[in-house]
């Protein structure tokens, strides 16, 4: 029973890393560039999320605030990474030679990350602030018996939304050319696709994304501050790369996995290892399949 | 390789008294200052501040190599800081015990510092080994993201220790037979570094501090020097080429996966040395704490590769001379009484957040105008840039 509660609890974790872990891939896709600013648009999204919902009412009026609330974050969010696009990586897009055009992106990214993360704690310090429960209780379910109503909520809206997306990349127009895009971004260009304006809304899409795993993640923790994108932004980019980065199957996969694994270590003695348990799996999946669990290795060819 | 060939071609004889009269010219004033420093200035803070300077040049020095010229991203560096200085610390701390303690004396120093700091470089090199063959084997940024993983594990680790229990590590390596008693060994010997509150000794009293200006200075100017000559070698110029084409650079001969791990792994040493003499600064704190080693160290070392110019060693002498300076300046803005009285009406005003957004906003800026830096790869004090057509 403990296992099977702990399997519970991870997959709900997992589902809400992933839905972070998606940002990074999708960014990675179309980019090549790992958007270490990611995890402080989260962290951006809890602050937006956690202060659209008190001032709805909060706790107080659960089903407004919470759907008004994470609507508001995912505007937010989405408005800071098409602005972080804008701002630090579009000017430097086809420009330099040599290294600088591997190294400068990331540079710029991990400082719009340093800037975000200092941002948040001058603006609202760097004390924990309280998130309002939304649901409270306990549900029943046969076998797996008890699950907090939080928790179920957060596994079914999350499984909802990676549905969703997969709809969204396979069946619109949109995601037929953000998938072009990341194949190859100059035919997709030569074929009539607004990259730029793709780029953008694949950060926007992203973004979003990371706004709900935010609100998600803190009706389950029920606390916001400034450093918290750095732990769920590590576990999630370990997710994306563990199922294979750039694809987006396989940053869901990766996002549950790490998600169960950190549950599990939970019931051994080590609980504070979860962190080091990540990394030890992220060096691992290097050494033996770089590519990630789904994804494919190209050729590259000169 | 073509570059050494290119360096015995070289008129050898004048070049070599030149250079040996240097390396004595630059010990000699490191010894001086030695023994001159503490009368010579006689506010200790500033003596702190110069000193700081120079483990600051060390550290732009060992990232430069990483980073600029080898073109990969390194984040975590204050992981192998980290992992210098409190290696250093614990076996500096024990020797000095063993020598029968008392007063750091300049002569004990010579047994102590060059011990303290192989050990600090060598622990640091297998970690750099250890990051850096499963990430640079790839192509793609992994290098950033596992360093980054590795500093912050190896600061949380010490950090969040649980300390309380006393038992020695001694006792805890006599049950260490099976699996579960090696981990627990493992997690005392962490624990014995104090935890959040910082190692200081065996017994409490404090990391002896060996490194006066001497070692200090004397080694920021000799791992200048070998940064230098490392940067204009057959293997420095093999990195650059690597740099600029991995494919075309392999084509002829340059193995990727070697030369990148190789300058990783110096870049570690070279930060466990750095880390090592931070530790066992003479005016210092006798204690090594893990928030020392955040990634906020890491950034800072980042800040002073990228603005003093990717790629080039005096570039990184000045950015890391610059960044050690503005972080005294805010220090002690912080303390004026306009500040403090800004700091009453707006509670969450954090000077250090302030200056973590300026930095990282002057970063995002140079980026865009100028993504090569002050000094781009060029150098100061060099007479002529290296062609490759006089070179054969």
């Amino acid at each position: 029973m403990k296992l099977l509660e702990a399997l519970m609890t991870g997959l709900t974790q997992g589902a809400m890393v992933a839905l972070v872990a998606l940002g990074y891939t999708m960014v990675y896709g179309v980019l090549k560039l790992i958007n270490f600013a990611h995890s402080e648009v989260f962290m951006m999204g809890a602050y937006i999320g956690l202060f659209a919902i008190l001032g709805l009412g909060g706790a107080g009026n659960p089903v407004i605030a919470g759907v008004a609330g994470t609507v508001i974050a995912m505007i937010g969010s989405s408005l800071i990474g098409i602005t972080v696009e804008r701002v630090a990586y579009r000017p430097l897009r086809g420009r330099g030679k040599g290294a600088l055009t591997r190294i400068t992106p990331l540079v710029t990214a991990l400082g719009v990350s340093v800037l975000l993360q200092n941002l948040a704690q001058l603006l609202f310090s760097a004390r924990f602030r309280p998130y309002p429960q939304l649901f409270t209780g306990t549900l029943h379910l046969p076998v797996v018996g008890g699950l907090s109503t939080s928790r179920a909520f957060i596994l079914v809206a999350s499984i909802v939304i990676m549905v969703g997306l997969e709809l969204l990349v396979q069946r619109t127009w949109f995601g037929k050319a953000m998938r072009a895009l990341s194949t190859n971004e100059e035919a997709a260009r030569l074929m009539g696709i607004r990259t730029s304006r793709v780029i953008a809304m694949t950060f926007a899409l992203g973004s979003s994304l990371a706004a709900i795993g935010a609100v998600l993640f803190c009706l389950d923790q029920s606390q916001a501050y400034p450093t918290m994108g750095v732990v769920i932004g590590t576990r999630a980019f370990v997710a994306a790369v563990l199922g294979g980065i750039g694809n987006i199957k396989g940053a869901m996969l990766g996002g549950l996995l790490i998600g169960v694994l950190g549950e599990m270590v939970k019931l051994t003695d080590y609980s504070g290892g979860v962190d080091v348990l990540v990394f030890v799996v992220l060096i691992v999946v290097l050494l033996l399949r770089p590519a990630g669990l789904l994804g494919t290795s190209r050729v590259e060819k000169v | 390789m073509a570059g050494a060939q290119a360096g015995s071609t070289r008129p050898m004889g004048s070049g070599l008294l030149k250079q040996i009269a240097l390396f004595g010219g630059g010990l000699l004033v490191a010894l001086l200052l030695d023994f001159t420093l503490d009368k010579a200035i006689s506010d200790s803070s500033i003596r702190q501040l110069l000193m700081m300077a120079a483990c600051n040049i060390l550290v732009a020095l060992s990232l430069n190599v990483i980073n600029g010229m080898a073109g990969q991203f390194s984040i975590g560096h204050a992981g192998f800081l980290g992992l210098g200085g409190y290696s250093a610390a614990v076996v500096s701390a024990n020797l000095h015990e063993a020598l029968g303690g008392g007063e750091a004396t300049f002569g004990k120093s010579f047994i102590v510092v060059p011990v303290s700091l192989l050990v600090a470089a060598l622990l640091s090199g297998i970690a750099g080994l250890f990051v850096g063959l499963p990430s640079l084997r790839l192509k793609g940024d992994y290098l950033a993201i596992v360093t980054l993983g590795f500093s912050e594990i190896f600061r949380l680790v010490i950090a969040t220790a649980q300390i309380g229990d006393k038992e020695t590590i001694a006792h805890a390596w006599s049950s260490a037979g099976s699996p579960r008693g090696f981990v627990h060994a493992i997690s005392v010997m962490i624990t014995s570094l104090g935890g959040q509150n910082g190692y200081a000794g065996p017994k409490d009293a404090g990391v002896p501090l060996y490194a006066g200006p001497f070692w200090v200075v004397g080694l920021a100017f000799v791992l200048g020097v070998v940064a230098w000559r490392l940067k204009f070698s057959g293997w420095g110029r093999a990195l650059r080429a690597l740099r600029e084409d991995e494919i075309a650079a392999a084509a002829v001969g340059v193995d990727p996966t070697r030369y990148k791990v190789t300058s990783f792994v110096i870049s570690a040493v070279g930060a466990g040395i750095a880390g090592g003499l931070m530790a066992m600064n003479r005016d210092g704190t006798p204690i090594v704490q893990p928030d020392s080693y955040n990634f906020q160290a890491s950034f800072d070392a980042i800040t002073m590769v990228i603005l003093g110019g990717s790629g080039s060693v005096t570039g990184a002498a000045i950015g890391g001379v610059f960044v050690t300076f503005t972080v005294k300046a805010i220090e002690l803005l912080q303390s004026t009484s306009a500040v403090q009285a800004l700091k009453q009406r707006f509670e969450s005003l954090d000077l250090n957040a302030l200056r973590m957004i300026i930095y990282a906003a002057v970063l995002i800026a140079l980026m865009i105008v100028r993504p090569e830096g002050l000094l781009g790869e060029r150098e100061l004090f060099q007479k002529k840039a290296p062609s490759p057509a006089k070179a054969k």
